[in-house]
């Protein structure tokens, strides 16, 4: 159950003024026996908070009620956080959204659950989660530091700054990591706020629907997500710590291109939906294409040379590698 | 962060007449979606049409 329990149950929590941490919140509700208001129901009773559904026959007395509560909707649910005026302001996946209150009636269908938190209400071994959360975000701060570190030492010590194509080569192949970074997130169903927001601008559930056609993946075996992690990953490293390397990373890159134009021509013409995140990374390879063009590292690709093959068993050693760890992280988030 | 202090709704009173409490059933059969969907105004309206 990955879909609204992914924020709702936390947003919730969060309206009501409740404290509480995101990943134990989520796990619990994941634990859910009855994945219903019932269900949430004696959910919150662990959180100290009493709860009460209500059917309003007539919409419009949601006014009487005091917000935040949950309003159902035959698409699911909305968090209702307030009912000034003839408007009503609620969350739906962690965005806010206002429409009329006219509007609201039609949607609505009249099916409404309300919270009382008790004074006390927070989330069981609260402390002692938020350490832990705490602890987690240092690690991952931690984490940023010495990657940026470490990326600026290399980026300096290997002269990479003296050329301005091999600048934007570094550059296209981080933004490239880091858009198969998210849309490996994606295909595991690991929310993302941001990555929803990237997502919507060519079209709202893009990413989504292209994602769960079995064009995302190589026969099955391997998703394009992780080729593109592994290929931008490898790409970068090699140019930053072996800058001799980008030869081959500019011939890697054409072989590529080709995959680029499939893609492009499957979402338009198969799948019928852009996804953001992919058609980002198909202009990612062509500018990093006009970027080694630029550098004129592509003029002496041929004959290949034992180091081209040396950095392609490098990505094939990175992607089998990919492929049996991210199976594996998806197992341990279930 | 300190939790609100929600008052428990009068259900006799004139603003909430046509309210009534749903039973443990009626709890159950509200349902949590797998969908990934943001619910826009436009995404809600569209279930009208």
């Amino acid at each position: 159950m990955d879909g609204e329990s992914n924020f709702i149950l936390s947003d919730f929590l969060g309206a009501l003024g409740v404290p509480h941490t995101p990943d134990y919140t989520t796990r619990r509700f994941e634990a859910m026996p009855f994945k219903s208001l019932f269900g949430l129901g004696k959910l919150l009773d662990e959180y100290g908070v009493s709860s009460l559904g209500l059917f309003l026959s007539d919409r419009s007395e949601i006014k009487a009620l005091t917000p935040p509560f949950l309003a159902h909707t035959p698409q699911g649910f909305l968090i209702v956080t307030s009912t000034d005026g003839d408007k009503v302001s609620y969350l739906t996946r962690g965005v806010a959204e206002t429409m009329s209150l006219r509007e609201f009636c039609e949607v609505c269908d009249g099916n409404v659950f309300l919270a009382f938190p008790s004074p006390s209400a927070a989330e069981p071994d609260y402390a002692s989660h938020a350490r832990f959360q705490l602890f987690g975000k240092v690690k991952r701060i931690l984490f940023v530091i010495l990657a940026a570190a470490l990326f600026v030492w290399l980026f300096v010590t290997q002269g990479i700054w003296r050329s301005v194509p091999a600048i934007f080569a570094v550059i296209l192949n981080c933004c490239g990591l880091a858009l198969s970074f998210m849309l490996v997130r994606k295909s595991l169903r690991i929310k993302s706020r941001f990555a929803d927001k990237v997502c919507g601008v060519l079209q709202k559930e893009g990413c989504d629907t292209v994602l769960e056609t079995g064009a995302s993946s190589f026969f099955g075996i391997f998703s394009w997500s992780e080729v593109g992690l592994t290929y931008f990953s490898v790409s970068l490293l090699s140019i930053l710590m072996f800058p001799g390397s980008i030869i081959y990373v500019a011939a890697c890159n054409v072989c590529c291109l080709p995959f680029t134009l499939w893609s492009i021509w499957y979402q338009k013409f198969r799948a019928k939906a852009w996804c953001t995140l992919c058609v980002s990374v198909q202009c990612t390879l062509w500018l990093l294409f006009f970027s080694y063009l630029a550098g004129g590292w592509l003029k002496d690709v041929f004959p290949l040379k034992p180091g081209f093959f040396v950095l392609v068993a490098v990505y094939g050693f990175v992607l089998l590698g990919l492929n049996r760890i991210i199976p594996m992280m998806n197992k341990l988030k279930r | 962060m300190k939790p609100l202090q929600i008052p428990m709704p009068d259900l006799g009173s004139p603003g909430l007449k046509g309210a009534r409490k749903l039973d443990p059933s009626e709890l159950n059969a509200l349902k949590f979606s797998d969908k990934h969907t943001v619910l826009t105004p436009g995404k809600l309206a569209e279930q009208k049409r």
